[in-house]
Parts: structure tokens; sequence; C-alpha cells
């Protein structure tokens, strides 16, 4: 392809474009959703039976999503219950809620979160938030088309510090910057360049949250 | 001006009017520039350039180690739009289809809706609708945009 030709495809696959394009925040809630049924594909993986569910004990007639964080016991939204066969305790799976570091006391926005029933249970109950102890996994999600500043990785890189570094992934569409991938490489949390549903980094991200949560069963 | 250049601008200009958030995560990007290691700053022809001013100030050579950042040729930014766009209709698609599919085998409403009801208005998203308006516009950038170009193609 010539370079004219391409600046003409361009010009012709940004019109196609525009027009199903739902605007920065829909596309970005869209792309939190479908790292949701990653996770569901995770748990299910590990053993576990999945509910999407806004009550805890029905399955939800209808998905709705935060798009902004928010508490986790506020709100009629939906999240995913996870049994496991021959264990009592359960996880549940949350878009958008904010977990508190156990050391620092601050609540952080976890885009992803899977949490230990019980604890999101104390959290309902009592106003009060999740805890980061009881944090299995966290995602930090960036629907970006090109590489997350350095910035962004600073960010995750605070955030992890403050819920747990091996729990915490750091996941985008786009490739990587070579400065964004150093600055990760050598840590104990992942980023997941070149993640959408179906890529091989997508499997990668499932293995990672599978093994995640078959090392928390086997740590009760 | 340069075609390259001017074909580049060009396309940023069309995208800040129609894809806007995706102008600016390319323009953050673009100003950045592009992070080089001491070793491939040979391949960039200004490491002669460079090391000359080492020289003449006395100062340390560069290293293997060192790190410079060089500014994307016209070219590279449009081939870095190019991957944006495709990146875009892939992650639109994929993330409708798999919440669509998800929708179906647990049999609940296939509008998902974003937004607490109490505060803010919420947005719903027919996801059958909008799936198979994400597939057709992937079909098309795919057919637009899966082929690079070749380097010294000429314009």
């Amino acid at each position: 392809m010539s370079s004219n030709d391409l600046v003409q495809a361009i010009e012709q696959a940004i019109g196609a474009l525009a027009p199903v394009y739902l605007g920065k925040a829909a596309e970005s809630d869209l792309y939190e959703a479908s790292l949701l049924v990653l996770c569901i594909e995770a748990a299910q993986a590990a053993g576990g039976n999945t509910l999407l569910t806004q009550d805890g004990l029905t399955p939800a007639s209808s998905l709705r999503f935060r798009t902004q964080p928010g508490n986790l016991w506020s709100g009629p939204f939906t999240f995913v219950l996870v049994s496991f066969p021959g264990l009592q305790t359960k996880l549940e799976i949350h878009l958008g809620v904010y977990v508190m570091a156990s050391t620092s006391k601050v609540a952080h926005e976890c885009d992803i979160a899977i949490i230990d029933h019980q604890e999101a249970e104390r959290s309902r109950q009592a106003g009060v938030y999740p805890r980061s102890r009881s944090l299995v996994a966290a995602i930090e999600a960036k629907h970006y088309e090109s590489s997350p500043s350095l910035g962004v990785g600073r960010g995750f890189l605070g955030l992890a510090h403050e819920l747990g570094e091996k729990k915490c992934s750091l996941v985008f569409p786009s490739r990587s910057s070579a400065n964004l991938g150093a600055l990760i490489a050598k840590r104990s949390s992942e980023a997941y360049p070149e993640l959408w549903p179906g890529t091989v980094a997508a499997e990668r991200l499932r293995s990672r949250l599978d093994q995640a949560i078959r090392n928390w069963k086997a740590s009760l | 001006m340069a075609v390259a250049d001017q074909q580049y601008a060009d396309l940023m200009e069309q995208l800040k009017a129609k894809l806007p958030d995706l102008a600016e995560q390319l323009d953050q990007e673009f100003r950045q520039g592009r992070a080089v290691s001491g070793e491939r700053l040979k391949q960039e022809g200004t490491f002669a350039e460079r090391a000359g001013r080492l020289a003449d100030t006395d100062l340390p050579a560069l290293r293997k180690s060192d790190i410079a950042v060089v500014p994307y040729t016209s070219e590279e930014q449009i081939e870095l739009i190019r991957e944006a766009l495709l990146t875009l209709a892939e992650t639109m698609y994929a993330s409708r289809s798999v919440l669509l599919k998800t929708a179906v085998e647990r049999q609940t409403n296939t509008t998902v809706a974003f937004g607490d009801p109490e505060l803010e208005s919420v947005v719903h998203i027919d996801l059958p609708g909008e799936a198979e308006r994400a597939s057709a516009a992937l079909q098309v950038t795919r057919a637009l945009l899966a082929t690079r170009t070749e380097p010294g193609e000429s314009r």
C-alpha cells in the first residue's frame, strides 16, 4: 500500500468508526464490563460457579454497572458471586468500587475487584470499605488505543503499592511504549498491553486470575 | 511542508473533528516522542551529531545504556494512527460482542445500563444493535487498514 493509499484508507476508516463510537466514557465502560466477563471465565476455570446478580441471591434480569467509582454497598449494580463446590467461602467480582489499603487506610478505586465474599458482606452491612487484605485481584483498566503515558504507569504502581503489588494488573488495548513496559517490567504487578477479549493477552490475564483464585482457595 | 507532514496534519484534523478522544491520546504520545537506547541511536541518524557535541565539550561519551527521546516522523505518526484505529475497531467490537454473549447465555436483558439512577442520567446500550454496528465497522476497518505500508514505497 502506498502512503497516499494509506492516508485515504485511514480517512475512510475514520468515517466508518466515528458513527459507531459511543464516546470515551461509554467505550471505557464497555471495555471494563468486558473485563468482568474475563474474570467470570477465570473464576470458572478455577472451579467456581458464577452468578451475575444484584442482590447476591437471584440472577440479574438486566446488567447495570457504575460509570464512576462508588461504594460497594451503594446502588443496584450488577456483580458476580462466585461459589465453589465443597467450600463455604465465596468470592465477589465488582466493577468500579473503592477498596481501602490496609496500611494507609486510604480508599482507592478498583476498576475491577475480586474480593472475598465475607469482606464484601461486611462492607455492605456496616457501610465500610472492603479492605485490601481481602482483595484477591484488582485490575486497572485504561481504554487507550495509543500507549498510556508514563504517568499512567506511575499511578498504577502507586495503586499497586497500596493494594498489593502481586494482586494488581494494568490492562489496555494499545501496545505499550518501551518506557511504560520498562517501568513495570521488574515489578510484581503485571501490565497487559494489547488486551481485549479474544487476544493472547486476555488469555494470559485470565490464567493469572485463575491462579490467584486457586491460591486464595488453597490458603483458606 | 513535506507531503507526509501535510498528510499527517490533515489526518489529525479529521481525527480531532470525528474521534477527538483518540486524537487527544495520539497527540499526547506524539508530543512525548519515542524513547531510543544509546545503542539504537546509531540507526537514528543523529548519533554522530550528538556524539560530536559531547566530544567537543569534553563530556562523557554516549553509552549503550543511555536513553534519548526522538520525535516521531510524520510517516511514523501516520502508522500509529493506523494502528490506533485498528485497535479501536477491534476493542469496540470485542467488548460489545463478549457482553452480548454473556447476556444471552445468562438470559438477561440484552440492553446494558451504565450509571446510578439516583445520581446521573443512565446510559442504555442496546448490545445486539451496537455489536452489529461495531462488527460492520470492524470489517471495513480491517479491510482498509490491516495491511501495513511497506517501507520505501512511493507516494
